[in-house]
């Protein structure tokens, strides 16, 4: 059975169009920390929206921090896949997982929410691990790029 | 309850990351972010059988994180999902092929430690 997914030929790509690693992986960072952040600030605004009524929740798309956050989180989500495109699930899970830190801060410093000694010790740690799996081979599996 | 609840978050993150990565490499290298790349990229995604399953993984997965956030803490939910990463890391190795050596594994355990601290 042929593989439906292959694979259209590549279009040529315009020099200096492309991403390189290092910044798609802080684009994901970006957009997923952003992405949460701007929907935490919606919500708090929209206020407990807890319903098996689907209109709640589309309500909440009339308050602008949420649509930004939903729109970012699709861009998230894109990019997600591009990464994952081009480097190993073992290179991104961890070295993305730094977008927990940057929501903690954010919320920590924007937002003014107190962070514990545990939060504290939680962003060094996957802060550490991320710099740690940040050092291999983005792509193992004889592919890369 | 709570516990079948945490089951079904990771395995469905598990098989999501899983597929979007196989599908992602059957689909070839994205290096291009134009409007126009962009649209044919959400068309052919569209068509790749192994994304779709994995955003209904990721759908069933969300439901899931919400029931739970309604009969548990979010210092109980969030440390409990996150051994998906160490699950996840183990499954590229055996399921992807791909060589994990001891920086990711420490890298993939001090992650999960940490969104545990984080979320109490």
């Amino acid at each position: 059975m042929p593989d439906s997914q292959a694979v259209e030929a590549p279009r040529p790509i315009k020099p200096g169009t492309s991403i390189p690693l290092f910044g798609l992986v802080l684009a994901v960072i970006a957009a997923n920390s952003a992405g949460n952040f701007a929907l935490r600030v919606g919500m708090q605004q929209v206020g407990r929206t807890v319903s098996l009524s689907p209109i709640p929740y589309l309500a909440a798309f009339l308050n602008g921090w949420v649509v930004a956050g939903v729109i970012l989180l699709i861009a998230w989500l894109i990019l997600q896949l591009s990464l994952l495109s081009r480097a190993d699930l073992g290179f991104v899970l961890p070295v993305t997982s730094m977008a927990n830190t940057i929501a903690a801060l954010l919320g920590a410093f924007v937002l003014l929410e107190p962070v514990s000694r545990s939060g504290w010790i939680g962003i060094g740690l996957i802060s550490i691990g991320a710099i740690l799996v940040g050092q291999t081979e983005s792509r193992t599996d004889g592919g890369g790029s | 309850m709570k516990w079948i609840l945490v089951a079904v978050i990771v395995a469905c993150n598990a098989c999501s990351d899983l597929l979007n990565t196989s599908g992602m490499r059957a689909h070839g290298e994205v290096h291009d972010f134009r409007p126009q790349a962009l649209r044919r990229l959400a068309a052919s995604l569209a068509r790749n059988p192994r994304i779709m399953l994995a955003m209904v993984a990721m759908t069933i997965a969300f439901f899931a994180l919400m029931a739970l956030l309604s009969i548990a803490k979010l210092s109980f939910a969030i440390p409990a999902t996150a051994a998906s990463y160490v699950i996840e890391i183990v499954l590229a190795k055996y399921l992807l092929r791909e060589q994990i050596n001891w920086r990711r594994w420490a890298g993939a355990v001090l992650v999960t430690a940490g969104v545990v601290f984080l979320a109490q």
